[in-house]
């Protein structure tokens, strides 16, 4: 299976047991309201291999923390340097934690936070009628469509800096599903580049008391206007 | 993976129901209000645990917690007279002790290689079993604590064990058997376990 973009949207969620909350708590209400949806897109079996690839690290890091003497070099390791690669954001936001605060308690509750997400996220994903596309080939079909071969390359040729491959495709099935369901949808996001670009994001602090370690996760109304802000040459909804 | 040698399971089968076996078989002194659990089971459990104790003096593989649960089984049950109900509590509680550590070396093992995506599956069923176990822990001390020991406060926790227990079985068959869609079933109902059962706050290290 390839990669799709959505799939960050879930693990960055994935730092968040409010986000995981909301959304298992809003989805079943608000589908097929007029008006109002959530987007979520992914395909089960890749979101199952990174997710625990996330728990193992996060099991990994909170035992061994649980043994190291000094916390401020803790990360630097060798051996946490595939962490780094592997998930970029969760391990810049781990060393901020570690350098504003020096605290190993408060790392570790970090991480047990993280690890409830976890959890939260994976009962989630096992209710795959709330996913979107379902199954892989759903999405293949989706991705198949003339409406979204069209817009993702209208998207590639306009020059969105710093929107990647990705994001190209995921807001190509944003538009796909919104096409299709003929309503207005709300899109979830912690990726910088796209909310740097829409002006309709709603800043909100998942975890409390987390707000100063720079773990920014946004939430984007995805409705005509912010299409209209985002990819103006896209022209109005259902375009 | 040497870790992951467990418990045998007949060992597991033979204990595990006792739990729930004894939630139904009870008796009450009206007059004393003392409670007795019975259960035909007792005799076969003591045959088994000394068979248990008698192979490990040679590989030396139970872990401390887990000997001091088959010791404490071994006392308990060779008596004539059947278990009381604070004797029986703490009994239950020492299994829970044992399972923890047991579960914990499992991880430990893990934690130590490069795991694949099915050993990555395993750790987190165990994470989240482990997690269960420490609540149920936490429950039995606090209910240790009590002067006075309800008995249907008792009988709900048993219950959760036998529940516990029996995912844990079904956890071990699958990783012995190298199954893994069983490993997934398994994993989603203790997933599935953890709101009817476990509203407190899961810690991630038991």
């Amino acid at each position: 299976m390839t990669q799709i973009a959505d799939t960050n949207v879930i693990l960055h969620s994935l730092l968040s047991k409010r986000l995981a909350d909301l959304i298992i708590e809003i989805y079943p209400q608000l589908i097929g309201k007029k008006g109002k949806n959530i987007l979520l897109f992914s395909v089960g079996a890749e979101l199952e291999e990174k997710l625990l690839d996330l728990n193992w690290w996060v099991i990994k890091i909170a035992f061994d923390l649980k043994r190291a003497r000094k916390i401020g070099t803790f990360l630097e390791n060798p051996r946490y340097l595939v962490l780094g690669q592997r998930f970029p954001e969760f391990y810049s936001c781990l060393k901020t934690i570690i350098s504003e605060k020096h605290d190993k308690v408060l790392l570790g509750s970090f991480l047990e936070f993280v690890w409830e997400d976890l959890k939260a996220i994976e009962k989630f994903r096992k209710r795959g009628e709330a996913l979107f596309p379902p199954v892989e080939n759903e999405f293949n079909d989706l991705k198949e469509q003339k409406a979204f071969r069209e817009i993702a390359e209208r998207l590639r040729s306009a020059n969105l800096g710093g929107v990647g491959n990705k994001d190209i495709e995921h807001l190509a099935l944003s538009h796909c599903y919104i096409i299709q369901s003929k309503m207005r949808a709300r899109f979830y996001t912690a990726d910088k580049e796209i909310s740097r670009h829409a002006n309709s994001v709603k800043i909100s602090s998942m975890i409390p008391d987390l707000e100063i370690y720079k773990v920014e996760f946004k939430m984007m109304e995805f409705n005509e206007e912010a299409i209209k802000r985002f990819a103006p040459h896209l022209g109005a909804k259902g375009n | 993976m040497a870790e992951l040698r467990l418990l045998p399971l007949d060992y597991l089968e033979n204990v595990a129901p006792i739990f729930e076996d004894t939630t139904r078989n009870k008796y009450v002194n009206h007059r004393t209000k003392v409670v007795t659990f019975y259960s035909k089971t007792f005799p076969l459990i003591n045959k088994r645990i000394t068979s248990a104790l008698r192979e490990d003096d040679q590989s030396h593989y139970l872990t401390g917690a887990e000997r001091k649960f088959l010791g404490s089984a071994k006392r308990i049950f060779s008596k004539t007279k059947n278990p009381k109900v604070d004797e029986y509590s703490k009994l239950i509680g020492l299994s829970v002790e044992a399972t923890i550590s047991r579960l914990q070396k499992i991880r430990k093992g893990i934690l130590e290689i490069e795991p694949t995506r099915y050993q990555k599956r395993i750790l987190f069923t165990i994470s989240v079993q482990l997690a269960q176990c420490a609540t149920l822990l936490e429950r039995f001390r606090s209910i240790e604590k009590e002067r006075k020991i309800e008995i249907s406060q008792i009988e709900q926790l048993i219950r959760t064990c036998a529940q516990v227990f029996d995912d844990l079985i079904r956890l071990y068959a699958s990783i012995i058997h190298k199954d893994e869609s069983a490993l997934s079933a398994v994993s989603d109902q203790i997933l599935d376990n953890e709101r009817p059962l476990f509203h407190t706050h899961q810690r991630l290290f038991a």
